[in-house]
């Protein structure tokens, strides 16, 4: 197991290294350029030169990649291009609003979609059933954005209610005034991926329920919720792992919206002002912090299927 | 001299600020007679109660204290106004009219100069205007601790201002020569050349580069960057990360008992549907103040609809105006092609298109610059605004046109979608009287300002013009690179159309510099420049009942407002 683990980490590093390449060429190569865009149209190109010398872009691309990874293995990241901001300190502060709204989004689609895709499945062709398949479907097709503008819009409408506004209120602080703050737009990120889980459960429930050992479960007399969640559930596992997996992605690039909506100061709001703005610096970390996020993620699924299925042996 | 002007009277008698704040005084009444909404007052010394004679709640008595909740649009990288092109509008603009006094300011309605700081101004001649300031003192903090301002902050800041890279006309690049300091109070300006301008808010009265900073702190980005000291009304106390921006009135402002708020809170609300049920929730007070952040008709209504006289509704014609900019090359250097192509542009429908038929149809000046803009009966501004088809046809016949060249009308995407629906429209009208005109995909507005306006790279090009306050710079954007200082973003050059703008640059005489501005702009609408001007939306706000004393119908003059109080 723990040879496997090193074995998928030590990719790591060449997968970094391939999407900094990456990043870096593409980021050079889209039109726009920063110091003409910091410089303002009517800059003379001596001051337009004074900027790109200052941010060292009139350096060979080969020497600006190197000296650039080589501060980012020292741990210096830099300072953004729009008001020389210390890089690691801004990913710092936005940090926690952007792992709260992803955590909990995904805590709300796992929970709520392994949920209700059982009782689903268990309570085939009833209300029920339709009920949830219906709003599977929904959560599926309604794009996020039109529902977290729903979600300012209505509740303002009915009982003139706002989300808080202003800055991070740490969940310790102020639990109160965190939740209205988080759990809204975290339960529409979460519908999606409860959508999309909650369908996949019901399908596997429904065929592990017919199964020979699930039978023999129930002629042997136990409780249909042990039944239910020792037998029947825990082999789902696999599979529901592997798309709670791909969920997590989908929410991540969604809180990029969801962030902007709700004017959560987090990081996808700093990616996307970054984009704009052609803060190089702040792109190039924050594409590599994602990769580095998205390949744990995975590993960690993947690591997850030797402990849910005992027959899953990694050398 | 026949008339009397504000640099006549500045020659012949200095001006006190009694005097000048009168005749503010009572443009603002007049203008908020008009706009009837709003307790104006001037922005500056004066009485609530009794500014604005006829205005809503003019006999109430303000009263001090309460921290009004405002919403922040942007998030600034940092609090310096000294962060090159876009960064140094955006962010100085917000510390000028906040933390940083000024000399004087001009706003839009009157084109009077209202002196904030300065208390005389004397015009010793067409390029040299002296000033002498009243007593201020920085903010108490380190390491300024509360000292007097005096003229050597003036000046150093203005020099300082001048190292920036412009974003459009600076008149410290190009008309600036040099300022002397006789005294610790008294600034003398020198221009390189007659500039009648030189008071207003794109010139000497810019609202950014005129902001008077300590000296001493003018070469330390750590405090002008994050914890900026100024003589303004307001000091900032907090922040996060310069979003929800804290400020609390100073204490040792100059006019004592003012600002009568104890503060403001900024709350970062990027969308606007958020700024809304914020509105309605009272977790802010006021949006669209002095036009900035507004909402639209509909939104406005809306609010109207659920809160009823709770809620006041703002609406100012906008400084801002839709465009439609033409590369002057190919066959659009020809006159008759501009002609029949404005004939081809039904304005009315484009305003009904974008803005439910609010606004009003703007000439080369946007008609919210009451005193410089012609009036709409003028007979050229008539023909401007005129809508023919066939005409349009035959005029471009006439010119030889190239019905089957294909022609890109480029835009930049926004939020709001504003200028796709803009360039979709004229796309429409140009295809009714034959031209073969394509929109393509919008482009990233940063792509768009410096790949494509900038650089020239287009053959039209439609967009919304920035709410400028004064005259000058709309005019600007005609004039040829012969006598600006960089080309116009058309290529555009006229030899009679430079000579028009510059008389009226020129001109001392207040009464005759309106008339040259007019005269400019039916010079500028004869020879079809090639930026061919549309109409100038409504822009709305909206209040609680309880936020007192708003100015509106002034332009941005409205945010230095001292005067405004919370009746709760």
């Amino acid at each position: 197991m723990w040879r496997y683990t090193l074995r998928r980490l030590s990719f790591l590093p060449l997968i970094i290294v391939a999407v900094s390449i990456i990043t870096f060429i593409l980021l050079r190569v889209l039109p726009g350029d920063p110091a003409a865009i910091m410089a303002g149209q009517n800059a003379s190109p001596e001051q337009i030169q004074t900027i790109r010398d200052d941010l060292g872009l009139e350096k060979p691309i080969v020497v600006q990649f190197f000296n650039w990874v080589g501060d980012l293995a020292q741990g210096d990241l830099g300072h953004t291009y729009y008001g020389n901001r210390d890089i690691l300190d801004e990913v710092v502060r936005r940090f926690p609003a952007s792992a709260e709204l992803i955590l909990l989004s995904l805590a709300i689609s796992v929970v709520v979609g392994t949920s209700f895709g059982i009782l689903s499945a268990v309570l085939r062709n009833s209300s029920m059933d339709y009920t949830v398949r219906l709003f599977a479907v929904l959560g599926q097709s309604i794009p996020e954005f039109f529902l977290l503008i729903l979600l300012i819009i209505l509740p303002s409408i009915v009982w003139n209610y706002a989300a808080p506004i202003g800055g991070y209120v740490s969940i310790l602080d102020d639990p109160w005034r965190n939740l209205r703050m988080y759990v809204p737009p975290s339960l529409i990120l979460g519908i999606g991926g409860a959508a999309g889980i909650m369908r996949l459960q019901r399908t596997m429930m429904l065929e592990v329920l017919r199964s020979d050992y699930v039978r023999t479960a129930r002629a042997k007399g136990l409780t249909t919720w042990t039944v239910i969640v020792s037998h029947a559930f825990r082999n789902t596992l696999a599979p529901l792992v592997t798309v709670i997996g791909t969920s997590f992605t989908l929410i991540f690039g969604g809180s990029v919206i969801a962030e902007r909506i709700m004017s959560i100061d987090g990081l996808g709001v700093f990616f996307l002002q970054s984009v704009q703005l052609r803060d190089f610096p702040v792109v190039q970390f924050l594409v590599l912090y994602t990769a580095a996020v998205v390949i744990v993620a995975n590993l960690i699924v993947d690591l997850s299927y030797a402990f849910i299925d005992p027959r899953v042996r990694y050398r | 001299m026949a008339t009397d002007s504000y640099w006549t009277r500045f020659q012949r008698e200095r001006i006190s600020r009694r005097r000048l704040l009168g005749a503010a005084g009572i443009g603002a009444a007049g203008l908020a007679i008009a706009a009837a909404c709003g307790d104006g007052d001037d922005g500056g010394v004066g009485d609530a109660a009794t500014a604005t004679p006829g205005a809503p709640g003019a006999k109430e008595t303000p009263r001090a204290g309460g921290i009004l909740k405002l919403r922040q649009t942007t998030a600034y990288p940092n609090m310096s106004p000294f962060d090159p092109g876009l960064g140094s509008l955006i962010q100085g603009l917000f510390v000028g009219f906040t933390i940083y006094d000024h000399l004087w300011y001009v706003p839009t309605d009157t084109g009077e100069v209202v002196p904030f700081l300065a208390d005389d101004i004397e015009v010793i001649d067409a390029q040299t205007i002296r000033v002498h300031m009243g007593e201020a003192v920085f903010h108490d903090l380190p390491p300024v601790n509360g000292r007097d301002v005096r003229s050597s902050d003036v000046k150093a800041s203005l020099l300082r201002f001048r190292e920036v890279p412009p974003v459009g006309f600076s008149w410290l690049q190009e008309v600036f020569e040099r300022m002397d300091t006789p005294d610790d109070r008294t600034v003398v300006y020198h221009q390189n050349r007659p500039w009648a301008w030189f008071f207003t808010a794109s010139n000497a009265g810019s609202p950014l580069s005129s902001s008077i900073l300590p000296e001493e702190v003018l070469d330390d980005e750590e405090i002008y960057s994050n914890r900026p000291i100024g003589s303004g009304r307001w000091v900032m106390t907090g922040h996060d990360n310069f979003t929800n921006i804290r400020l609390r009135k100073f204490e040792n402002w100059r006019e004592p008992g003012l600002p009568l708020i104890d503060g403001i809170d900024y709350s970062f609300i990027s969308d606007t549907a958020l700024a809304l049920a914020a509105l309605a929730a009272k977790d802010i007070d006021l949006l669209g103040l002095a036009g900035f952040g507004g909402v639209t008709r509909i939104e406005a209504e809306s609010l109207s609809d659920r809160f009823g006289d709770e809620i006041i509704i703002l609406s100012d014609l906008s400084r801002s105006y839709r465009v439609l900019m033409i590369k002057h090359e190919g066959p659009f250097r020809d006159e008759r092609v501009r002609h029949g192509i404005n004939l081809a542009i039904n304005r009315d429908e484009i305003r009904q298109a974008l803005n439910l038929g609010d606004g009003e149809f703007s000439g080369p000046l946007p008609p919210a610059h009451t005193k410089f803009a012609l009036d709409e009966s003028d007979p050229d501004l008539q023909e401007y605004f005129r809508h023919d088809p066939a005409d349009a046809r035959a005029m471009l016949e006439a010119a030889d046109f190239p019905f089957s060249e294909e022609i890109e009308i480029k835009y930049a995407t926004s939020a709001s979608g504003i200028s796709a629906q803009l360039a979709q429209v004229l796309q429409q009208q140009f295809s009714a009287v034959g031209m073969n005109v394509k929109v393509p995909p919008g482009e990233e507005l940063i792509r768009w300002l410096t790949q494509t306006l900038a650089p020239g790279n287009f053959q039209m090009t439609a967009f919304t013009q920035l709410p400028y306050e004064d005259p000058s710079l709309p005019l600007s954007f005609y004039l040829g690179s012969e006598a600006a200082a960089q080309p116009n973003f058309m290529g555009y050059q006229d030899d009679e159309v430079d000579l028009a703008i510059l008389a009226a640059a020129e001109e001392l005489d207040e009464e005759q510099r309106v008339e040259k501005t007019k005269e400019a702009q039916r010079v500028i609408i004869r020879k079809w420049g090639p930026q061919l001007t549309l109409y100038s939306p409504i822009s709305f706000g909206a209040r609680w009942d309880y936020v007192k004393g708003v100015v509106s119908g002034r332009g941005s003059f409205g945010l230095f407002n001292s005067r405004l109080w919370l009746d709760k």
